[in-house]
């Protein structure tokens, strides 16, 4: 009992000591990030690390390679630039035969509670709080664009590290119906001022794209994060704050077209966040006309698919391997010999004279 | 590819030539079952929850399955003892992820490991560490991960939150699943390691706990040997 126990409390320390070490989302505490040349890249409020990757609007992609704690500073080299062409001339190829309904966007909200000070009262709200009403709009403006949206108001309540395992469950149910593209719908935690912007003349909040790093289907999603960004580029210069690299997947290991979005902060005014879903939801609807992918054909044929599949795997497995248990020689010798024998019995009883 | 896929598939491979059938043995189970058992976890994932009592649903291959799997190995356990060592891990590894889930970082930017895989390795260390066994293992891997969803109705109804449980909603990618296969897996490879380290020979690892194939595929071909 006694190593049940200290390998009970040596786990909890171990999770605690991770817990203090992370400086948290503190909505006040962020770090000052520097290129080599000391010049002042952006704040960004998380636990940095060394490694961590961060892509700027303009397409440059910096790593971290200093951090200094004491003072919340952080010092990150740049390690390439992203060639974003735009696609002007994009011609839709012959195979990509889906007319917009075909597709279905996944809405979802890990944190339901995130809420804007200006607009909503607070910055966290529960169980429903602001970010609900902007998923409303993204998921309004893409029906009306003729798209199938399936738009989960579900709840993943408390705002605990669980959430994003109860979220999997709703993306995973939207996945089961045919889901193409999966967003999961923030707001950030950092001053307001580094996520407002302007454009056509009003006041806008910028959009960071999430990737999660820790992910199978990295770059996948990378790609499809990627073509977002180079239509929101084109469109609407200065709408993207950045692309942030996390560490985790943020569940999108599920789907090959998966973003996590963080539209403003707490600070931003709610309206610049409704002026940018609404804009985004533009961006979007140029990506899902723009012919990259075809609609996805729905679970039923995946299901035959994987039927026939065990079933010719089952078979030669059971034809060829020899089995564990006492009786010697393969199924197929001792199919032939059942057979063999039932054959012989049915002989004999040929053979027998008929009674009268 | 989810994590989860990778790892059934990454499991199937390893079953279909064979590897791994003490741990299949531990578990009550045979190749040709361990491989049945998987396929219909993935045409489970696939299929609509099962609705249930008081906002509670449950998917067929996410958690279904692998609750009847538990309830056979549980069932079919040797002693009472070994029985009681088993729901002693479940608790202990329930307690583990319920504060893991508590105390861990909440922020995307927060994050340092994917909640997916440290949970279903914090579920495997502590059940390994309270169990000591494959089946304890397996079963506190799952059943931590499964009370913990349980667990959450309580919250649900604390906090007055308008939610449902979906008992391992995401199918084989659901953390359900996974935890369940590290745990046997930590089993498998620490408790192979502690048996070669603490010097046993070839025949006292044959009647070992865990006592594993890597053994028995020495011992065949020492036999091969002698036979040329």
């Amino acid at each position: 009992m006694n190593k049940f126990f200290y390998s009970f409390i040596l786990t909890l320390l171990v999770l605690n000591v991770n817990s203090v070490i992370c400086l948290g989302h503190g909505e006040d505490l962020c770090f000052a990030l520097y290129d080599e040349h000391s010049r002042f890249l952006c704040n960004l409020s998380y636990n940095l690390t060394i490694g961590d990757q961060y892509i700027t609007a303009r397409n440059r992609c910096y790593e971290v390679y200093k951090i200094d704690y004491i003072f919340s500073k952080a010092w990150a080299r740049e390690i390439y630039t992203i060639p974003f062409k735009i696609q002007e001339n994009l011609q839709i190829p012959a195979f990509v035969d889906s007319e917009p309904s075909d597709y279905t966007v996944g809405i979802y909200h890990t944190h339901n509670d995130e809420s804007y000070i200006e607009g909503d009262g607070k910055s966290s709200i529960s169980p429903s709080g602001g970010i609900e009403d902007i998923g409303d709009i993204l998921a309004t403006n893409l029906e009306k664009n003729g798209f199938t949206v399936l738009y989960s108001k579900k709840n993943h309540l408390p705002h605990d590290s669980w959430s994003y395992q109860r979220s999997r469950r709703t993306a995973m149910s939207m996945i089961r119906k045919s889901a193409d593209i999966l967003i999961d719908v923030h707001r950030d935690g950092i001053s307001g001022k580094y996520y407002t912007t302007t454009i056509k003349g009003k006041k806008v909040a910028k959009i960071r794209l999430v990737l999660g790093t820790q992910n199978p289907n990295q770059r996948a999603n990378r790609e499809f994060i990627n073509q977002i960004k180079s239509i929101m580029d084109k469109k609407y210069p200065g709408l993207l704050k950045d692309i942030y690299l996390g560490k985790g997947n943020f569940n999108q290991d599920l789907s090959s077209r998966s973003v996590l979005i963080e539209v403003g902060t707490h600070e931003t005014n709610k309206k610049y966040a409704v002026r940018a879903i609404n804009l985004f939801s533009n961006v979007l609807t140029d990506y899902l006309n723009g012919g990259y992918f075809e609609a996805n054909n729905g679970f039923g044929s995946a299901i035959l698919y994987l039927l026939a599949g065990f079933i010719i795997i089952m078979l030669i497995y059971f034809l060829f391997t020899n089995n564990h248990t006492n009786n010697k020689g393969s199924m197929v010798d001792r199919t032939r010999k059942r057979y063999a024998s039932a054959i012989m019995k049915v002989k004999k009883k040929d053979k027998k004279p008929n009674k009268k | 590819m989810p994590i989860g896929l990778i790892t059934l598939v990454v499991l199937s491979i390893l079953i279909f030539f064979g590897i791994g059938q003490r741990a299949l043995k531990r578990l009550y189970l045979s190749d040709k079952s361990a491989l049945i058992v998987i396929a219909l976890m993935f045409i489970g994932t696939l299929l609509p929850n099962i609705p249930l009592v008081g906002g509670i649903s449950i998917n067929i291959g996410g958690a279904l399955i692998p609750l009847i799997l538990c309830g056979h190995i549980l069932y079919r356990v040797d002693t009472n003892r070994e029985r009681l060592r088993a729901l002693v891990a479940i608790v202990i590894t329930s307690a583990a992820v319920y504060f893991a889930s508590r105390y861990l970082p909440t922020e995307v930017e927060t994050i340092v490991i994917e909640p997916n895989y440290l949970y279903a390795t914090v579920a495997g260390v502590v059940a390994y560490i309270s169990g000591r066994s494959r089946r304890c293992a397996f079963l506190a891997g799952i059943l931590s991960i499964i009370i913990n969803d349980l667990l959450y109705l309580f919250e649900i109804y604390r906090l007055g939150l308008p939610s449902s449980v979906v008992i391992g909603g995401a199918g084989v990618f659901d953390t359900t699943v996974i935890a369940g296969i590290f745990a046997v897996m930590l089993a498998e490879v620490i408790g192979e390691t502690r048996e070669r380290l603490s010097g046993l020979r070839d025949n006292q690892i044959k009647n070992a706990h865990s006592a594993s194939t890597l053994a028995k595929i020495k011992k065949r071909m020492k036999k091969d040997r002698i036979n040329e």
